[in-house]
């Protein structure tokens, strides 16, 4: 040992190792991540029930900016302008949000189990879209709603393991499944009330979950809170290593736990208010993406959160891309991303054996 | 000139009638090694969570270079007082080099990231305990003595002032509590105050240094470990008789039962 407290260290920089296996550079990692994303956002333009072409589909694109006679039918401008981007952007957008949020819950909650659906955050938001809808009120109001209701589930969920005095995680599961289960009974009584004819199919489409829908008027009010939430939870994706800790060995190491959990809550909750808000209820992202991309590049949120916002923007884009493509009707996307998300999860938890 | 640490008639409850303890007073000056002994249930952990600002006394003062340690910020705090808890348990899988860098915490900011300096640092502490084997490890996947060794590694990446060790000893084979008491020793002499919680005579005796001998009534006696520790006041401490002796082979004084 050296005898001074403050001596200098020697210069050293190393590659990230786990248990020996060396682990890619972050930067190739999000490269390769980017480059899958961007290959699907192109699939995802171009094929469906009406397909075009990838030359007309970049001349489309690039119209904006480049002059030119059009090699393009009017059809096929609107297809890519008018549905498509804006439901590709939307499965960015709500892929990365879910899991992002999910990636911060299990972090600020020190719990590998939760996720904005488990916590039943996705549930309340989705009862105050509801209410939003009961009321005929706007896109921006629906999305307000939509958080009201995400934070006040997410403020029960964590209230009731403290008022129990009980901070397992499976107790704070538990807590989760109650408020949904309340949750998606009051969901059931809006639905009972709502009118047939206009606002049920609504609801309905809310608790299903669809991108089918979302425009970019929707994503003008919308995009611009998940980038801001987003963008938050990026800059602090090393506190969450240290609030996932636990309370007193954050705050021995420095943390102002109460001001920091909450920005973090707060964040995470606004993303997954706003993927309701655009897409309804979508379970099962959450939970799995952040997993699924710690098996890529580790625990560390340092690199598992920039991350994470890719592998799930890919994994919604293929399931948008699925919904709209193997049957001749659009399957929901809640539907599918259970149907996919369900058994991987299965096989992490066989796998992993470090799941509380 | 103000003690590095001080504390003052610090007392705790947990409710009206039952003190965990009352009237604690003693100073902890740099390079010092400072024991807590005293039997189960006497407070030792509540104490040093009060002193590391995670509980709050029900009397008296905590004061780091004579300024309260209610007057720091968190941050702040954390540059003078290190804490190395008694059980580390990791939910997530980061390796040895991911949870010794969250060490350098206090210096930095809520939306920054270690830096360069900050994982020379972690190489530094990481070849001072000769931890090399164990650096690329998933944290939870160790023992509890190479979790322990970790744990010190940590503290010396955050580099307070203060060290506070609660019962590092507790879990750990006789060979590894040796280790850890070596390892706290070296710090103090590295210019650290070392403050260790133990249940074991035989420590502050092997440490040196003061010690607090702590009941339930509050400090039974204070002062340096060689004069403080006395047969009476440990038969006393403990309920049960014990003595210390001289062991030739070993050269030093031990603490002994009497017969079963």
């Amino acid at each position: 040992m050296k005898n001074d407290r403050t001596s200098n260290p020697p210069e050293t920089s190393k590659p990230v190792t786990i248990n020996g296996k060396r682990q890619a550079p972050l930067s190739f990692i999000l490269i390769a991540c980017g480059i899958v994303v961007m290959a699907l956002a192109i699939a995802s333009l171009c094929i469906g029930r009406y397909g075009v072409d990838i030359q007309t589909t970049f001349a489309i694109l690039t119209s904006h900016f480049v002059q030119g006679e059009p090699t393009w039918t009017t059809n096929d401008y609107n297809v890519i302008m008018n549905i498509r981007l804006p439901r590709v952007c939307a499965a960015f957008l709500v892929g990365a949000a879910l899991a992002l949020s999910g990636a911060s819950y299990q972090g600020v909650f020190q719990n590998p189990l939760v996720s904005p659906d488990i916590l039943g955050v996705s549930y309340g938001a989705c009862v105050g879209a509801a209410l939003s809808i009961l009321l005929y009120m706007n896109t921006w109001q629906t999305q307000i709603f939509a958080f009201v209701g995400g934070l006040i589930t997410v403020f029960i969920t964590v209230s009731i393991p403290k008022l129990m005095h009980r901070h397992s995680n499976v107790v704070m599961v538990l807590s989760g499944v109650i408020v949904g289960g309340f949750m998606s009974s009051i969901l059931g009584l809006m639905k009972y009330v709502a009118d047939p004819d206009t606002q049920l199919a609504e609801i309905t489409y809310w608790q299903l979950g669809s991108i089918a829908k979302v425009n970019f008027e929707t994503l003008r009010y919308t995009a611009p809170v998940m980038f801001l939430a987003a963008a938050l939870l990026v800059a602090m994706r090393w506190r969450l290593n240290l609030i996932s800790l636990g309370e007193e060995e954050a705050r021995a190491l420095g943390v102002d736990l109460k001001r920091e959990r909450n920005v973090i809550i707060v964040a995470a909750t606004v993303l997954t208010a706003c993927a309701v808000s655009l897409a309804g209820t979508i379970g099962w992202v959450g939970l799995i993406i952040p997993h699924v991309t710690r098996r890529i590049v580790g625990s560390d949120n340092k690199r598992l959160i920039p991350t994470v916002i890719l592998v799930a923007a890919a994994f919604m884009m293929v399931v948008d891309l699925l919904a709209r493509n193997i049957s001749g009707f659009e399957i929901p996307l809640g539907v599918l991303t259970g149907l996919i998300g369900a058994p991987i999860f299965g096989y992490i938890l066989v796998k992993q054996r470090n799941v509380d | 000139m103000a003690a590095l640490l001080e504390v003052q008639d610090l007392a705790f409850r947990y409710s009206r009638d039952s003190d965990v303890f009352s009237g604690v007073t003693f100073s902890v000056e740099p390079g010092e090694v400072f024991t807590l002994l005293g039997p189960n249930g006497a407070g030792k952990s509540t104490l040093l969570n009060c002193i590391a600002g995670l509980a709050a006394p029900t009397q008296g003062t905590v004061r780091v270079h004579g300024r309260l340690i209610d007057e720091y910020s968190a941050r702040d705090l954390a540059k003078h007082i290190g804490y190395v808890r008694q059980h580390i348990d990791v939910t997530y899988g980061y390796t040895v080099r991911e949870y010794l860098v969250m060490g350098a915490a206090p210096r930095i900011g809520m939306f920054s990231t270690p830096k360069q300096e900050d994982y020379d640092r972690v190489e530094e502490a990481i070849a001072d305990l000769g931890l090399q084997a164990l650096a690329d490890r998933i944290v939870s996947q160790l023992s509890g003595g190479e979790r322990q060794r970790v744990a010190v590694a940590r503290v010396i990446v955050q580099n307070p002032e203060i060290i506070l060790f609660d019962e590092p000893t507790s879990a750990l084979d006789y060979g590894n509590q040796i280790r850890v008491m070596r390892t706290c020793k070296q710090l103090s002499e590295r210019g650290y105050a070392v403050m260790m919680t133990t249940h074991n005579p035989d420590q502050p005796i092997l440490l040196g240094g003061k010690v607090a001998m702590l009941n339930s009534d509050g400090t039974l006696a204070v002062g340096d470990a060689d004069e403080t520790l006395t047969s009476e006041r440990l038969t006393q401490l403990y309920g049960t008789e014990l003595h210390l002796v001289y062991v030739d082979e070993a050269d030093r004084v031990a603490c002994v039962s009497s017969k079963l």
